[in-house]
């Protein structure tokens, strides 16, 4: 059984305008000890995705499943116990750190909120956490502010491991922090996950990172889940004209330019197109595109791709 | 060789308590782009803020030459200046919605720009502004003239960024991270924008980025910067085929690419330890605490900066030696 197992979830929200699909219809897994990545543009729908795993936003369909209980329709006290098991970093170290707050409080109040342990013990585990993320003890009288962005950041870390959860969902962890950082922070989340045994759903724009860390890979599109595959095979074969657009464009230092492989923006999720929601932009588009959606199909075992296009990959 | 365009000579800039620029020199020729490439903190921004002359009151700039096409920028007069900032001399920013005015629509801030500078108005630069709107390729100006930048997505919007600053056909373009704020599908669309630009205005682009992939791919020449000093100078080939400076080498290393295999099931990625705060107070060479290589003597002196070959130059005495350069593992 998957830790994680979302089916057929989808966020919509009321707009002026008419209703804006942010996550339309997403059936993903993730395992126990395993690294998801979940790529894809802006405003393509990965953090509301993220988000209303969390429950932090209702979603509008569909089901979230965490270690077989099914924690869409729990009750605030039920949801509070299941999201001890859940946690969250943020993208931006500066805005998810309270900064009228110690780096110590900020550690002891999940630890509160979940009744864990007397003050003598809560104050072992912040000593314990913060030392493991790399800061020293001394951190904790300290307020945000005092902290570099790869510092906060690390306690950011810290605060979502402190109740030892089962999954981390990490939004963009890393691309608010300069390149000699993100180094850094990748390889302590690398250290967590091998001591804590923790699971991810790494989110991110930033393909070359998710080429690193994750073991399989999600490639999002207009609130729909358009490639899946393990990580190897996503590089190696790449089958939805969208991600291999997302891969050309990625500047590799060592490949002298290639025109932009896509044109146009991302189409507004309020307004999506008929048939296969990429084929605006998309270079291979015909008119059975136009018309018909396509499915989300298994081509090999493992590699689900949403495009009629896509040959099966021969064994 | 030709006299360049800009030319940059020993150029510090000073607060009360810090130096953030630190005797800089670089030069930028006609039609060249020049990527300047460093962390927060290397002063990569202020350099450009310095160029245009747009540093906060209480910065000072101690020493240093700004020559630009023969003239001396430092010694001219507000009014000069804003006479060249905009018509020979733009800048575009990293956060497009920042920059523009959210209560005029952008066509009127297009020809506040033509007004000013060439004296057009009224139908005449409204038909300009159309015409540099489908410049940067905005699709169906005739619609999107009237628009507020809250209308237009994060792509659309740098466009008109660029569209403001090209007005005047510039001669230099400073863009500070211009699209950093952006997907990595809209960033090579605007980066092909502007190097197209480059080539049909002829005119020379500054570049300022942390991106190490947009360097490789747009630029002529880079210049890579720790805080606040020129650490080293190369042709973008060379620089990613052989680093030298073991900034330069961290940095390389330190990046997961996708055309490495590397794995974090089998290998860690390569760290900078420590952060570029680092560097403030430091006597000796500003990146000696971070580097994986240093010795005693790089805590007493600044190192030079020493020319290895044509269009390369490096301030690490020590870059030369094998045993240095193994010293940080490469990454490639």
């Amino acid at each position: 059984m998957a830790l994680l197992s979302v089916s057929d979830l989808s966020t919509h929200f009321h707009a002026q305008g008419g209703a804006l699909r942010a996550v339309d219809g997403v059936s993903l897994e993730v395992g126990r000890g395993e690294t998801v990545g979940l790529v894809g543009e802006s405003g393509c729908g990965k953090s509301t995705l993220g988000k209303t795993i969390m429950r932090l936003v209702d979603p509008t369909g569909g089901k979230i499943e965490f270690n077989g209980t099914d924690i869409t329709v729990l009750d605030a006290s039920r949801l509070k116990a299941a999201r001890r098991n859940i946690q969250m970093i943020f993208q931006d170290p500066f805005a998810s750190l309270n900064p009228r707050h110690t780096i110590g409080d900020i550690l002891t109040a999940p630890l509160k909120v979940h009744g864990i342990g007397n003050k003598a013990e809560r104050r072992g585990i912040v000593e314990d956490i913060i030392e493991r993320v790399g800061l020293p003890k001394d951190s904790l009288g300290r307020y945000p502010h005092e902290f570099s962005g790869g510092q906060r950041q690390r306690i950011g870390i810290a605060r979502a491991l402190i109740l030892n959860p089962e999954l981390v969902v990490c939004d963009e962890p890393v691309s608010a922090l300069d390149l000699s950082i993100q180094a850094q922070i990748l390889n302590l989340l690398v250290d967590m996950k091998r001591q804590l045994g923790l699971s991810y759903l790494f989110i991110s724009h930033d393909l070359s990172v998710v080429r690193y860390f994750a073991d399989r890979v999600l490639v999002m599109y207009l609130g729909r889940i358009v490639e899946s595959a393990d990580n190897a095979t996503l590089w190696t074969s790449p089958k939805h004209p969208y991600t291999r657009a997302l891969m050309d464009a990625v500047p590799d230092p060592l490949r002298r330019r290639q025109a932009a492989p896509i044109h146009g923006d991302l189409p507004s999720p309020q307004n999506i197109p008929s048939g296969c929601r990429f084929h605006t932009r998309c270079p291979l588009a015909t008119d059975l595109c136009r018309s018909q959606e396509p499915a989300f199909r298994a081509i090999a075992a493992g590699h689900h791709v949403a495009c009629h296009y896509a040959e099966p990959t021969l064994n | 060789m030709a006299t360049p365009l800009l030319r940059v000579d020993n150029l510090t800039v000073r607060f009360p308590t810090t130096e953030p620029v630190s005797r800089l020199s670089f030069e930028v020729g006609e039609g060249e782009t020049l990527a300047i490439v460093g962390e927060s903190g290397s002063g990569k921004s202020l350099t450009a803020l310095a160029l245009m002359q747009l540093l906060p009151r209480s910065a000072k700039i101690p020493n240093g030459r700004i020559e630009f096409a023969g003239r001396d920028l430092l010694g001219l007069d507000q009014k000069a200046m804003r006479n060249l900032r905009g018509r020979e001399i733009a800048m575009i920013f990293q956060e497009p919605m920042t920059s523009l005015n959210p209560v005029l629509t952008i066509g009127r801030q297009i020809t506040e720009v033509l007004t000013l500078h060439e004296g057009i108005r009224g139908k005449a630069a409204r038909a300009r502004a159309m015409e540099l709107l489908s410049l940067v390729r905005i699709p169906d100006p005739q619609r999107r003239i009237d628009d507020y930048p809250h209308q237009l997505s994060g792509g659309m919007r740098q466009r008109v960024m660029i569209a403001i600053a090209v007005a005047c056909r510039p001669r230099l373009l400073f863009a500070d991270e211009p699209t950093t704020a952006l997907d990595v599908t809209i960033q090579a669309q605007v980066l092909d924008l502007l190097d197209t630009l480059r080539r049909e205005l002829s005119m020379a682009v500054v570049l300022i980025t942390h991106d190490l992939g947009v360097v490789a791919q747009w630029a002529d020449k880079v210049v890579v910067m720790y805080a606040g000093r020129k650490v080293e100078q190369a042709l973008p080939g060379a620089l990613f085929r052989t680093p030298l400076h073991p900034y330069t080498r961290g940095l390389l290393a330190a990046s997961p690419r996708l055309k490495t295999n590397l794995h974090y099931r089998d290998a860690r990625l390569t760290e900078i330890p420590g952060s570029i705060v680092s560097a403030a107070g430091e006597r000796g060479c500003p990146f000696r605490p971070r580097c994986a290589v240093a010795r005693d003597s790089c805590a007493h002196f600044v190192p030079d900066l020493v020319e290895v070959s044509e269009d390369r130059l490096v301030a690490c005495p020590y870059s030369f030696i094998p045993e240095v350069a193994h010293g940080v593992a490469l990454g490639l």
